[in-house]
């Protein structure tokens, strides 16, 4: 940028002695001005660049100073029993996303959708809705709930938005209309009629789409960073009261905000694992996607960032090495980082799917409490719901308060 | 006339700034995975495939990797070929 100025000026000051020897008194007016809203215009557009550069955190991870894991990285923990009666059991877990601070949606595998609201009380299923017919889903790749409308919209694999009340009622579907992208993995609702997706990580990952329902037009954004498609990531699109967040289902090191009226992505966080970063000559001698994500994820030293979780307040980032995970929490507001080794002798950190300020939220079966749960961070009313729990009951939310 | 040069010098040079702009904050739009619809029942070679509702036909490994006890595979996801199967171990 700064060349592109400098080149700028010496062209203004070469033509401009040539203009004034040349004796061309009002053509050398014009030409000033004309340099002169050149120059404003470029100048206006160093200054954005500057501001965005200013935002982006760069968080400091180094694994070899990673510490054993122990209960003093959580202030308490609380579980809630996922209510359980002949409706609301479900099979083994497919997905599972926290929305708005509302309510747990969960996919099983068979792709029938279980609504729990924040207390973990059944809300509805989508059992009914399962099928071939006009009013009905059969292979969905996300669902949530779409708080503008207050609905539940599921994605289609058929790119179709298909939209249900709380008691998956049929209201809608929309047909998603575009030539370049052809299947979507995860999407999020912006307004009432737009929506942000995420393509399949069977064609091109390094873009996301923005959606108009109703004029049926759609926006593609490219952005860059993606090393590989290997991914842990669930919920690549999510929301906290900082705004619309962004992190690919790919290996990237960065974690993006989304400007949902520029249409933008801005880099928010980058995570620096110095010399652990993966060197991109040795990736480069993988042939395909299959090969290079095989090498990451089962025979690589480096360290890769699978999962990363953004609240207003905390940053976590689940990391694999050599097979193992390690997970690293970053404080916003004081800019500290832990890192730990996901499992030591006595319990495991089970992996995160939702962050609310400092809260992580886990799902964990019954049969997992001893591996996951350290007792000595339970308050009675969780020690209550523990001793009631059994195998034969739905898994079990549990909050984990951070420090 | 001379109004109407500095006028046009105006223009140009807004559209010139504006171009330079555009260029640096330049965002690509290519992106075309050139797959071919399927519908749930797919043909080969005379043969009919049902695809699979969750996994089975038509779904393949993707790139989601899930850990199950000591053991950690790729998640299987829905794709256009009918003649990719997978199934998910956990």
């Amino acid at each position: 940028m700064g060349l592109c100025c400098n080149s700028l000026t010496i062209l203004y000051y070469v033509q401009y002695n040539i203009i004034k020897q040349l004796k061309m008194g009002t053509i050398l007016k014009l030409f000033r001005v004309f340099y002169l809203i050149i120059l404003i215009t470029i100048i206006n557009s160093c200054t954005e660049k500057k501001t965005n550069s200013i935002n982006t955190v760069r968080i400091n991870i180094d694994i070899s100073k990673a510490s054993s894991l122990s209960g003093s990285l959580f202030n308490k923990i609380e579980i809630t029993q996922l209510e359980t009666n002949d409706s609301s059991i479900f099979g083994k877990l497919n997905y599972v996303k926290y929305v708005d601070d509302k309510y747990f949606i969960i996919v099983d595998n068979k792709l029938v959708v279980y609504i729990f609201d924040k207390f973990g009380s059944f809300v509805s299923n989508s059992k009914k809705c399962f099928g071939n017919g006009p009013k009905e889903y059969l292979t969905i790749t996300d669902a949530t709930y779409n708080k503008y409308t207050d609905q539940f919209d599921l994605l289609d694999y058929d790119k179709k938005i298909v939209s249900y009340d709380k008691k998956f009622n049929y209201i809608g579907k929309t047909k998603i209309k575009s030539d370049k992208v052809n299947r979507f993995t995860s999407f999020l609702p912006i307004n009432k009629s737009d929506y942000i997706l995420t393509p399949s990580c069977l064609g091109e990952t390094n873009m996301i789409c923005f959606y108009d329902t109703k004029n049926e037009k759609m926006n593609i954004l490219n952005f860059e960073g993606n090393i590989s498609k290997l991914t842990m990531t669930e919920s690549p699109l999510t929301t906290n009261k900082s705004g619309f967040i962004f992190s690919p289902s790919a290996i990237n090191y960065s974690i993006f905000s989304i400007d949902i009226n520029k249409m933008s992505l801005k880099p928010t966080y980058v995570l620096d694992v110095m010399y652990d970063r993966i060197d991109e000559k040795v990736l480069s001698t993988y042939k395909s996607d299959r090969e290079n994500s095989d090498f990451l994820a089962f025979n690589s030293n480096y360290v890769i960032p699978v999962r990363n979780l953004v609240s207003e307040k905390n940053v976590m980032s689940m990391l694999l090495k050599n097979k193992e995970l390690y997970t690293n929490i970053y404080c916003i507001e004081t800019g500290k980082n832990e890192i730990v080794k996901n499992i030591n002798s006595d319990f495991t950190l089970p992996q995160f799917f939702a962050i609310q300020n400092n809260v992580l939220y886990a799902l964990v079966y019954p049969f997992e409490v001893e591996k996951y749960i350290n007792k000595n961070n339970l308050d009675s009313s969780s020690i209550k719901v523990l001793n009631n729990t059994n195998d034969e009951l739905n898994p079990l939310i549990v909050k984990y308060y951070l420090k | 006339m001379k109004k109407k040069i500095f006028g046009a010098v105006i223009i140009i040079a807004i559209v010139v700034g504006a171009m330079i702009n555009v260029n640096l904050n330049k965002v690509s739009n290519k992106g075309d995975l050139g797959l071919a619809n399927v519908e749930a029942l797919a043909q080969s070679e005379g043969v009919t495939i049902t695809c699979g509702a969750t996994t089975g036909a038509c779904w393949t490994q993707s790139y989601f990797l899930k850990f199950c006890g000591p053991r950690s595979y790729y998640q299987c996801v829905r794709s256009d070929s009918p003649s990719n199967s997978c199934t998910n171990p956990c």
